[in-house]
């Protein structure tokens, strides 16, 4: 009820929140939208129906309460026919819409049947209005609705075809676009040989539902190649008049009709003034036109000037400062993905600045960036070196600033290199620099560890981990670690993750030693929190059962003797005392 | 409540069958008034250096119903239900990394993470996730869209293979977000959407988005879509819902930008970009009328030619290029950037600085030198330099400048507004000034901190100059556009104006006496030896 509170807030309908259930609060809306007409009334039955709409899911729990709305809806959009209110007229189609194809989730479908097809047949008649000035604005969302309609009960308008295409030819108004849409989606999905289900699709209608009011004279569907491609020719002619987000719709459709019926595919020439006409863009969704025509259609529409040049656009607006990084960022994917269908093309890259990362990147660019350059130099001979330079950048941002996005993008970048480029040099460079970054930042070492799971997941026979693991052993245990009691759980994350591998990874002497000298001494213990020094505890047992504790008998029971004299937390002594008394008492076998 | 936007869209049916619908959230995610760290190099995407102290409200949240009904029926069990926007949003903030800054998160920060941006995943209770959330940031607000993808793909465990050129829901989410933005013009200081900013968005997202699915990106055109003009006998385009009446005119407008690093260091190489955006307000007659308009670079703008690149809107329908023009052709676009233009041959800056700044104690010496470029016109709207010391107040002991004033904003930036020029003969102005810092301390708090606690002051040190600039009638690069070529298809006779403007962006000189975050030369040659084997 919390989100229907706030939406009713929103809406200024805040009054009504104190009903206490939805029957009572339908009772409410209703009651509104049934109040006598008048300019002042205007918002508030606006308001209601945009209401009924976001919440239609909550509202309805039977076919009367759709009824119900329905009538309210129905009187209110008489009402507007009058006043000429075009945005309430065509919200109470919207609204009317969502709740009948809600409805289908909620209520069996044979109470809805009269309704649902009442509802087609009213919206059929208002699209077949064509050319009313009186009503573009409606007859725009009426073309919507059985859009909508259509995308949830694929064909079941598909022997309205001929009069949509009647309708889309002869509408000059700005309707003419919701028509070409609705017209495209029915054909395309007229010839689908297999056509989506939603959850809607079968529970609705048994019997194929007929349009008493378009007269079909005889079977006029355009199903033969010629007509197709007629209708494919018209709906192209007039996309110059469609925004560019209807021309990515109606495109989409023809995109899918040529897949579906590969006969078509030889008239793709026709799609070639759309190629050139968006070649140039840095919209996404004019952008994405080109790239789908290219990757499913592009051998029938590209020659090599149109690929070069999708080429140049990929790098220029991947790159371009004028444009939001969202757009950059979806440019660069799209750059990786042509790329790797199209590995020739890499060689036209004439300036490998577009694809390295500059002063003025982000660590999301940086990270897209490096990928793609990883991914482009793959199977290269001594890709390495120059792979590895090109970090330098983030690198020198992180020394700057500690950020965790900074330090985020190192590790998955350096993660891909090594799954790109998995050789000796790469093996040898990757753990230098990850310990490195490390010893200067000690916070590093989660992502680190994470990172050599992730590499011994992937590549199970890799000597990464293994050597990054012992390194940092290594570089922890020395007198000159830069570990202090505040960060010490970092580094005991490191011996406690070795503790699971190979004796020479692990150095239990070096890791013992350095416990008995920084942190069980008797300055540190006693400052040990309780959580500590359980851990160091955790780490002393692991080393107990997993190796032949004859290698580090004595530097393990000087560290459990030094905890036993140096802590104070009861639980800590107790814990130290048992250890220390089985690593005594008991054989090696027993302990192991 | 705040910023911002909505959530599941669907559908689009695509070759490889998928429904995009989308929701939208919108939601304010911050606060600028934080406490922080020095100011990064980076711009960054959705960069958060600035605001590590945020307060969430939740602001816009729109789903569709039927979407959701189909997202069920497409995803089945795998079926993730969006959260409330309380929810929501602690997840979103912890993906883009603004709670949990400072700690490994693995389901953000995992090494094998897919790198899907400008898509994120966003982890919700019970292991469960949603994806693909687009995210688009602008004045410190996020706009979220979580576009309706096929089964396969959501419920793909592995989303390494995936791309986003396969998803043209993500696409439309760009797009559709920009719109929003557009149609909602938010900025962080808002604390709320008030109810006629509301009823703005639902009357644009109930006529250019029903049942979520966008047909028009432009929410100026929204108006002119619900009582548009049917009278004419030719089709009336969706773009130009009501023709013109009266006399026509096409107003451009260039805003040209220049962004800059500039390190005074020998092994550091400075960064520069001037680039610019043309933007044409027009009111012509005819039903589906066509400007032309001609572009005059100076450089050059052929990307073939020399590297540069002129990215335009999907209005333009034509380009042609001569060695410094470059002729477009498009519809009207009003509101719309009509091109996007960056001159990479350009790489002398139009102000050159030194900035020196040296941390003794709780005092701060700063030292900046400012030298316009002969040859650059010296008249500017605005000329000043902020330096910053985020999270500190500071006080000025000793000012002392050639030209202008030095003062405190906002209790932590030291300004010096130079004036609006430099000085005639010798073009260049110098700040030499002593500051006291400390430690920002709350309002209510009555005993001052003052110079004791001074760990990590020295992160200041690693700080940079920025330098505002802004300049009417005037592009560095010398693009204009000829009012004598602007042409019209449907009316002989037009009235035109065009103007100019060139203003500074990140112009940052960094203090040349500590580490700066960039390296020398990348390894540009090798790079492009491998990549034409």
């Amino acid at each position: 009820m919390s989100c229907v509170n706030r939406n009713l807030v929103a809406l200024g309908l805040g009054y009504l929140s104190e009903s206490t259930d939805f029957p009572s609060l339908l009772d409410q809306l209703i009651k509104i939208l049934l109040e006598e007409k008048g300019s002042e009334k205007f918002a508030s039955k606006y308001n209601v129906a945009i209401f009924i709409e976001l919440e239609s899911a909550a509202l309805i729990f039977s076919a009367a309460d759709v009824e119900l709305i329905f009538v309210a809806l129905k009187n209110v959009f008489q009402e507007c026919t009058k006043e000429n209110s075009p945005l309430l007229h065509g919200q109470c189609i919207l609204s009317m819409t969502t709740v009948l194809l809600q409805a289908f989730e909620k209520v069996n479908e044979e109470e809805l049947g009269v309704l649902f097809t009442e509802h087609i047949e009213f919206l059929l008649g208002l699209v077949n209005q064509t050319n009313n000035v009186n009503n573009i604005h409606i007859r725009s969302i009426a073309a919507r609705c059985l859009t909508e309609i259509e995308i949830c009960f694929p064909q079941i308008l598909k022997n309205c075809v001929d009069s949509l295409y009647m309708a889309a030819v002869v509408e000059t108004s700005i309707a003419h676009q919701c028509y070409m849409s609705l017209l495209a989606l029915v054909i395309s999905h007229s010839i689908a040989d297999k056509i989506n289900e939603t959850s809607l699709w079968g529970k609705y209608p048994n019997t194929q539902w007929k349009s008493n009011f378009i007269q079909q004279e005889g079977d006029t569907l355009i199903t033969g190649y010629t007509d197709l491609k007629e209708m494919v020719s018209f709906l192209v002619d007039q996309l110059p008049l469609c925004s560019t987000e209807g021309v990515a719709w109606i495109t989409m459709q023809i995109i899918d009709m040529m897949l579906h019926k590969p006969d078509l595919q030889a008239s793709a020439q026709v799609l070639k003034p759309l190629v050139l006409h968006f070649s140039n863009t840095y919209s996404t969704v004019a952008g994405h036109v080109v790239f789908l025509l290219e990757k499913h259609l592009g051998n029938l529409i590209f020659q090599e000037k149109d690929m070069i040049q999708l080429l140049q656009q990929l790098l220029l607006n991947s790159s371009h400062p004028s444009l939001s990084a969202s757009t950059r960022l979806l440019y660069l994917d799209w750059l990786s993905d042509y790329l790797s269908r199209r590995p020739e093309k890499i060689a036209s890259i004439q300036d490998v600045n577009f694809v390295l990362p500059g002063s003025f990147d982000g660590p999301e660019t940086h990270l897209k960036k490096l990928k793609l350059l990883s991914s482009l130099l793959k199977n290269k001979k001594e890709s390495s070196v120059p792979l590895l330079h090109a970090l330098a950048t983030l690198q020198k941002q992180m020394k700057c600033k500690s950020s965790i996005k900074l330090k985020s993008a190192l590790i998955k970048v350096l993660y891909r290199y090594l799954c790109d480029h998995h050789n000796v040099d790469m093996s040898a460079e990757v753990p230098r620099i990850l310990v490195a970054v490390t010893k200067e930042d000690i916070s590093f070492v989660p992502f680190v560890l994470n990172f050599i799971h992730c590499v011994q997941d992937i590549l199970p026979k890799s000597s990464v981990p293994s050597c990054l693991l012992t390194s940092l052993v290594m570089a922890f245990t020395q007198p000159d670690s830069a570990a202090t009691l505040a960060t010490f759980h970092f580094v005991l994350d490191i011996f406690l993750m070795a503790v699971t591998q190979d004796l020479c990874i692990c150095q239990p002497k070096a890791i013992l030693n350095y416990l008995m000298k920084y942190i069980v001494c008797e300055e540190v213990c006693g400052l040990l929190s309780w959580m500590l020094g359980h851990q160091i505890l955790s780490l002393c047992f692991k080393l107990m059962s997993n190796y032949d504790t004859v290698v580090f008998f004595y530097e393990l029971c000087e560290v459990l003797k030094m905890f036993m004299a140096n802590s104070e937390d009861v639980d800590l002594l107790d814990r130290a005392h048992i250890y220390h008394s089985l690593l005594v008492s008991l054989s090696n076998k027993k302990i192991y | 409540m705040p910023p911002l936007l909505i959530s599941r869209q669907r559908s689009l049916v695509l070759p490889i069958a998928c429904s995009i619908t989308y929701n939208f959230i919108l939601n304010k995610v911050w606060n600028c008034d934080s406490r922080c760290v020095v100011s990064n190099a980076t711009e960054g995407y959705m960069d958060n250096h600035l605001l590590h102290n945020f307060s969430l409200h939740s602001s816009y949240t729109r789903h569709f119903s039927i979407v959701e009904a189909c997202s069920k029926s497409v995803c089945g069990d795998a079926y993730i239900g969006i959260p409330s926007d309380e929810s929501f949003v602690k997840a979103l903030r912890t993906e883009v990394a603004l709670i949990d800054a400072g700690t490994f998160v693995e389901s953000r920060d995992s090494a094998n993470k897919p790198i899907l941006y400008p898509t994120f995943e966003i982890v919700l209770k019970e292991n469960k996730s949603l994806w693909p959330v687009v995210v688009l940031e602008n004045q410190g607000l996020l706009y979220c869209a979580l576009p309706l993808i096929q089964q396969e793909v959501v419920t793909q465990k592995d989303k390494a293979d995936i791309t986003l050129a396969d998803l043209p829901g993500v696409s439309l989410a760009v797009e559709a977000l920009n719109g929003l933005v557009q149609c909602a013009p938010l900025t962080s200081s808002m604390t709320s959407l008030n109810t006629a900013l509301t009823m703005q968005v639902h009357q644009f997202v109930n006529t250019c988005m029903s049942f979520g699915r966008v047909t028009c990106s432009n929410p100026f055109l929204v108006s002119q879509l619900i009582n548009p003009s049917g009278k004419g006998k030719a089709k009336q385009p969706l773009w130009n819902p009501v023709p013109h009446k009266a006399k026509s005119q096409v107003i451009i407008h260039i805003k040209e930008e220049v962004r800059c690093m500039q390190f005074n260091h020998n092994e550091v190489r400075d960064a520069m970009d001037v680039y610019g955006s043309v933007t044409c307000k027009s009111e012509v007659e005819g039903t589906a009328p066509e400007i032309c308009i001609t572009l005059i670079q100076p450089g050059g703008n052929d990307q073939n030619i020399n590297g540069g690149g002129l990215t335009v809107s999907s209005a333009v329908s034509s380009i042609e290029y001569t060695a410094t023009t470059s002729r477009l052709r498009f519809r009207p676009c009003n509101n719309q950037p009509l091109c996007h233009y960056t001159l990479p041959h350009l790489t002398k800056p139009p102000i050159y600085g030194e900035f020196k700044l040296r941390l003794n104690k709780s005092l701060v010496t700063v030292y900046l030198q400012l030298q316009l470029q002969a040859g650059i016109r010296n008249h500017f709207q605005q000329l000043e330099a902020h330096i910053p010391f985020y999270g500190l107040q500071v006080s000025i002991v000793k000012p002392s400048s050639s030209v202008g004033s030095v003062s405190v904003q906002s209790g932590s930036t030291l300004v010096w507004n130079v004036g609006s020029k430099f000085p005639t003969k010798l073009l260049n102005a110098t700040l030499s000034t002593v500051c006291k810092l400390r430690r920002k301390i709350d309002s209510s708090a009555e005993q001052e901190v003052g110079g004791k606690d001074m760990n990590g002051w020295e992160q200041f040190t690693s700080s940079c100059a920025l330098v505002l600039f802004k300049m009417a009638d005037y592009t560095y690069s010398g693009t204009r556009v000829d009012p004598q070529s602007i042409m019209v298809s449907s009316a002989p006779k037009v009235r035109c104006t065009v103007t100019t403007e060139c203003v500074s962006s990140q112009y940052k000189i960094w203090n040349s006496e500590a580490e700066v975050p960039s390296v020398t030369d990348m390894p540009v040659q090798d790079l492009q030896k491998l990549l034409i084997e």
